[in-house]
């Protein structure tokens, strides 16, 4: 075994071991730090408020687990219908942002024309709009269009804020999709359109499904958007909704963890089976 | 860099611009049509909905009982507008007043009321008031222009199986609260400071039980008198008296309604000012066994001094008279302040919202609701003090409207002066004089 | 590829560009008519729109013109330089912590320890979760009542009394930035990640019989190979959060005295509560000012090779 050069003030195996150390103790820390909040959400949700706080305690092991929570939230509150709305617009503009992505994220790899870099420094630069600064001039442009409190309304906006990256992500996704794949369809007589249904879309399905992830990410968290297009109660997404709650009298943490339960299960799912396609995106997103 | 771009061809650029030109053209058309048939409708008709802005989410199944009942009788529609509690609500207004659509009807406080009237925005709901003799905080050459649906009196809370007795002037409340700190874990009393309503009512109040006269004169000529003679000395001993509190208090820097709750629920603290029953509501949901050692009391006084002014929250509705059915809201607030389901919005956050007048309180629906029955001793403070309850407008001479007390509060002025003096290492001498200053600033 | 089939494909292609050049240009006008036009709609309408409005005082009640007067005001007023640093702080802050917390972790991971794959599942989870969602939990551990924060602080005696993080004026930003770091470092994670484990092991075979240590080996393979990325994640990241108004706004509404109040917060706050319009769309072109100057400047500075053209 080689031995290090220069300073070995520590034999090589004592270092070695002290790096596995450091390196199971940095993933304990990050785990604890990462898992901690995620625990004390879950616990308080399955309690009843009166066993959380027992004794003047914060009791976090849960010996008494119950619905209570649920049912309240269920019974005084919306919560269903906050929820559907948010399904509605998510899935909405995960599948608008998406086809948008794919078509010019093709499009661009593919093709050249004039006033296609400028085209592609606008999707860039519209990344840097912070959301609120869309979000005033979007209100009365909707008010004007009688589009306020409408599902359409908030699935345009939200796909406005997750499209600039998803368009990026499939356009950089499309670079590392060989011409030549085509161009051996194209030599066996296919028509440029058959080529790109039959040929490509199946090869970017990794990346065109991190876009979707991606998109539902941004439109299943949205508050911003959501509170400036929608004023009326039946219109609320499930993050306005559950904004509110807060500062209802009758409504404590129990109710509000609970809500906050049951927001995280759709994201959860996608962690559990998709978590494959979010790491292929990633892959290609971050690189050149 | 793998660039997918391929060759272009010279040939069939011009071709492929012609096309586009065209595509292009005929899409832009399409979008015209569509957009000019988007845009076309839609004028004021007075039939169209009343649209009604309120934070009271947790009335709304109240409010919708109301609503179908108004809407059977007439043949306006009310559309609900829920936003959350206090300054976003002013939010959600302004928002919809920017765009060119504020709403009709309001809940507010008889404060919004007041500023909204000056800004003459406000319609008269002349009707309403005089009707059912509701108290008449914001009235114009006659014209009232708040109708008052509830009140809200600040209230203190303190546990009686610690202090047995309650203290009765502030000497007293300081060497109790001292015992109770040095006892054990928990802290004899909560003072809050900083820039939350919870802060600011809180030390507003201790300077009226002093009997510091912060203003004086009339609406349109208010002076503030804070730092002027007597009053000065009195407001020094009251700054002084809530630095000797402090110290037997969790650092309530920044502390909202919900902190203060928090640290009563977890036994942090023995004795809490807050407002209303809402300490009670929130601890019976996660503490039901603490409720019973919990008892109401008026904030703490200077030996000799009597209740004279307690601060009392004032909130009701307001009509816009810039909106698209104007007349549709006035018929509204007619309609809810006369109707039997008054009392079960009132009564929906039992103890914590009570009835406008004195009459009303008396009423039997209150008498009969069963939260309030359990808390009798809390119905008796209310009832024994009702002439006392001031909002925080009403403190110009003869209770006339006070602008110059109505933005202070809306920026927590004396909440931030209790900050100065508790954090920010002022002297009560120097903090009198910020917070003059600070008042004088905003005239 | 041999020269028979290159010149096969070569004449395929232009055949097919002749046959069916109608097929292409409806395909390009399939590709980008959708997102001009949503474009246009969404983005360009409403940001012209916005700049407009930038150049009129109280545009929606009384509009009057008042050029670059707007501007002139904000940048005059010693408050703003006070809410862009409170913004660079926060962007800062929260990118630069999570490029530390990502990178620590993914180096751990690509060293293929027990119980690797289930961390990098979890470590999903707080990417996707709602922001509102975040805010509730950490309100929750930071509270000074029910908070387990300040119980673990105060039992272990490193505090007298709690402390309320999100109101206390040198703790509400820190806090701000911890939540902000705990939903954001798994995004730099996931990079990172992917990129260490596209570097050839092989490179290190040779360093580790070369005798090289571990942190030779990291300055001189791990760390050039993460360039890239490294870059990227601090532009993206960073414009992001210098945009971000939604944890701010959730959890301490830019207090307290207005100690969180970041450019966005102030936007809103122009907006709605002060009911200027005029004032909130030019500080927001202020900010997109900024931030497209920046960038302009990283991309010549740093990554010329990440050009978008």
């Amino acid at each position: 075994m080689a031995t290090s050069t220069g300073r070995g003030l520590v034999s090589h195996d004592t270092q070695k071991r002290l790096q596995r150390i450091a390196v199971y103790l940095t993933a304990l820390l990050i785990s604890v730090f990462t898992i901690v909040p995620v625990y004390v959400m879950v616990v308080i949700a399955i309690q009843s408020p009166a066993t959380t706080f027992a004794g003047g305690r914060v009791n976090l092991l849960p010996t008494e687990p119950s619905l209570r929570n649920f049912l309240v939230l269920l019974g005084s509150t919306d919560t269903v219908r906050y929820f559907v709305n948010s399904l509605v617009v998510t899935l909405g503009s995960t599948v608008l942002s998406t086809t948008i992505a794919v078509a010019a994220g093709y499009g661009l790899t593919r093709f050249d024309f004039t006033g296609k870099s400028l085209a592609a420094r606008a999707v860039l630069f519209s990344y840097m709009f912070s959301p609120i600064v869309l979000a005033i001039p979007l209100y009365v442009v909707f008010s004007t269009l009688g589009l306020l409190n409408s599902h359409f309304a908030l699935t345009l906006a939200l796909t406005a804020i997750s499209a600039p990256f998803c368009i990026w992500l499939m356009w950089q996704y499309f670079q590392t999709v060989p011409i030549a794949l085509e161009e051996s369809a194209w030599v066996r007589g296919a028509s440029r359109w058959r080529t790109v249904r039959d040929v490509v879309l199946p090869v970017a399905r990794p990346g065109y499904i991190s876009a979707a992830i991606f998109a539902f990410a941004v439109a299943w968290n949205d508050f911003t958007m959501a509170r400036v297009v929608m004023s009326r109660d039946e219109m609320y997404t499930i993050t306005v909704g559950a904004s509110l709650f807060l500062d209802r009298v009758n409504i404590g943490w129990g109710e509000t963890m609970a809500v906050s339960l049951l927001i995280s299960i759709p994201p959860f799912l996608i962690a559990l089976f998709l978590q494959r396609y979010l790491l292929q995106g990633f892959s290609v997103g971050g690189l050149e | 860099m793998i660039d997918g771009n391929h060759s272009r061809g010279d040939d069939g650029r011009t071709t492929r611009g012609s096309s586009r030109r065209t595509f292009l053209a005929a899409v832009g058309s399409a979008a015209a049509v569509t957009t000019a048939g988007c845009l076309g409708g839609g004028g004021g008709a007075s039939n169209d909905p009343i649209r009604y802005l309120s934070d009271r989410g947790d009335s709304k199944d109240v409010m919708d009982e109301i609503i179908a009942e108004f809407e059977e009788e007439t043949d306006h529609t009310v559309e609900m507008i829920y936003t959350a509690k206090g300054t976003s609500s002013d939010a959600e207004m302004q928002k919809m007043v920017a765009a060119g659509n504020p709403p009709d009807l309001l809940f507010d406080t008889s404060t919004d009321a007041y500023r909204l009237q000056r800004d003459g925005v406000l319609a008269p709901v002349t009707a309403a008031v005089q009707d059912n003799d509701l108290p008449d905080p914001v009235t114009v050459d006659g014209e009232s222009y708040f109708a008052a649906a509830m009140v809200e009196p600040l209230m203190g809370w303190y546990r009686n199986d610690v202090y047995s007795e309650m203290p009765a002037s502030w000497s007293e409340w300081v060497d109790a609260a001292d015992e109770v700190s040095a006892n054990g874990s928990m802290e004899g009393y909560v003072v809050q400071s900083g820039q939350t309503n919870n802060a600011d009512t809180q030390m507003t109040q201790y300077l009226w039980q002093n009997d510091v006269e912060v203003y004086g004169g009339p609406s349109d000529g208010i002076e503030v008198r804070l730092d002027d003679g007597d009053n000065r000395q009195a407001a020094v001993e009251t700054f002084e008296w809530v630095q000797s509190m402090a110290e037997h208090s969790p650092n309530g820097s920044g502390w909202a309604w919900g902190d203060a709750i928090g640290a009563l629920q977890q036994e942090n603290a023995a004795a809490i000012a807050s407002v209303g029953g809402l300490p009670v509501l929130t601890i019976q949901a996660n503490r039901p066994d603490l409720v019973e050692n919990l008892s109401p009391m008026p904030f703490p006084a200077p030996s000799g001094a009597g209740q004279d002014k307690w601060w009392s929250y004032m909130e009701g509705h307001l009509v816009r008279n810039d909106g698209q059915n104007t007349e549709g809201a006035q018929a509204f607030v007619d309609f809810f302040t006369s109707s039997s389901r008054f009392f079960d919005f009132v009564l929906s956050a039992p103890l914590f919202q009570f009835p406008p007048t004195r009459a009303q309180l008396d009423a039997p629906e209150v008498a009969e609701n069963e939260v309030i029955q359990q808390h009798p001793d809390v119905m008796a403070l209310v009832r024994d003090n009702w002439d006392a309850f001031t909002s925080v407008l009403a403190t110009g001479d003869d209770g006339a409207p006070n602008i110059v007390a109505a933005d202070a509060y809306s920026e927590q002025l004396f909440g931030q002066a209790a900050d100065q003096l508790l954090v920010g290492g002022l002297t009560p001498d120097e903090t009198v004089d910020w917070l003059a200053d600070q008042l004088r600033g905003l005239q | 590829m041999s020269t028979a089939l290159k010149s096969r494909l070569a004449a395929a292609g232009s055949a097919l560009r002749e046959r069916d050049v109608d097929g292409t240009t409806l395909l390009l006008a399939a590709c980008f008519v959708p997102m001009l036009a949503f474009f246009v709609v969404v983005w360009v309408i409403p940001i012209v729109y916005a700049l407009g409005m930038s150049l009129f005082a109280s545009p929606v009640r009384s509009p009057e013109f008042v050029g670059l007067g707007n501007y002139a005001e904000l940048l005059g007023n010693g408050a703003f330089w006070g809410f862009l640093w409170n913004s660079v702080v926060y962007a800062v802050a929260t990118t630069g912590l999570s490029l530390v917390i990502g990178l620590g972790l993914a180096l751990v991971i690509n060293q293929r320890i027990r119980g690797g794959d289930a961390l990098r599942t979890l470590m999903i989870f707080p990417y996707l979760l709602p922001t509102l969602v975040v805010i509730f939990m950490w309100k929750f551990i930071l509270d000074p009542n029910i908070g387990i924060l300040n119980q673990f602080l105060v039992d272990a005696g490193l505090i007298d009394k709690p402390i309320a993080f999100f109101s206390t004026l040198e703790f509400a930003m820190p806090a701000v930035v911890v939540t902000s770091v705990w939903k954001f470092a798994s995004f730099a994670f996931f990079i990172l990640l992917a990129r260490l484990q596209a570097i050839d092991p092989d490179l290190y075979e040779r360093a580790r019989v070369e005798g090289a240590t571990t942190w030779q080996a990291f300055r001189d393979i791990t760390f050039p190979h993460l360039r890239g990325a490294i870059l990227i994640i601090l532009l993206v990241r960073g414009i992001w959060m210098f945009n971000k108004f939604d944890i701010i706004y959730l959890s301490t509404r830019g207090g307290p005295l207005q100690q969180t109040t970041t450019l966005p917060i102030r936007v809103y706050q122009l907006a709605f509560s002060e009911v200027n319009f005029g004032m909130a769309t030019a500080l927001a072109g202020v900010m997109f000012f900024l931030l497209a100057g920046v960038a302009v400047v990283y991309f010549r500075a740093f990554a010329p090779e990440t050009e978008v053209a």
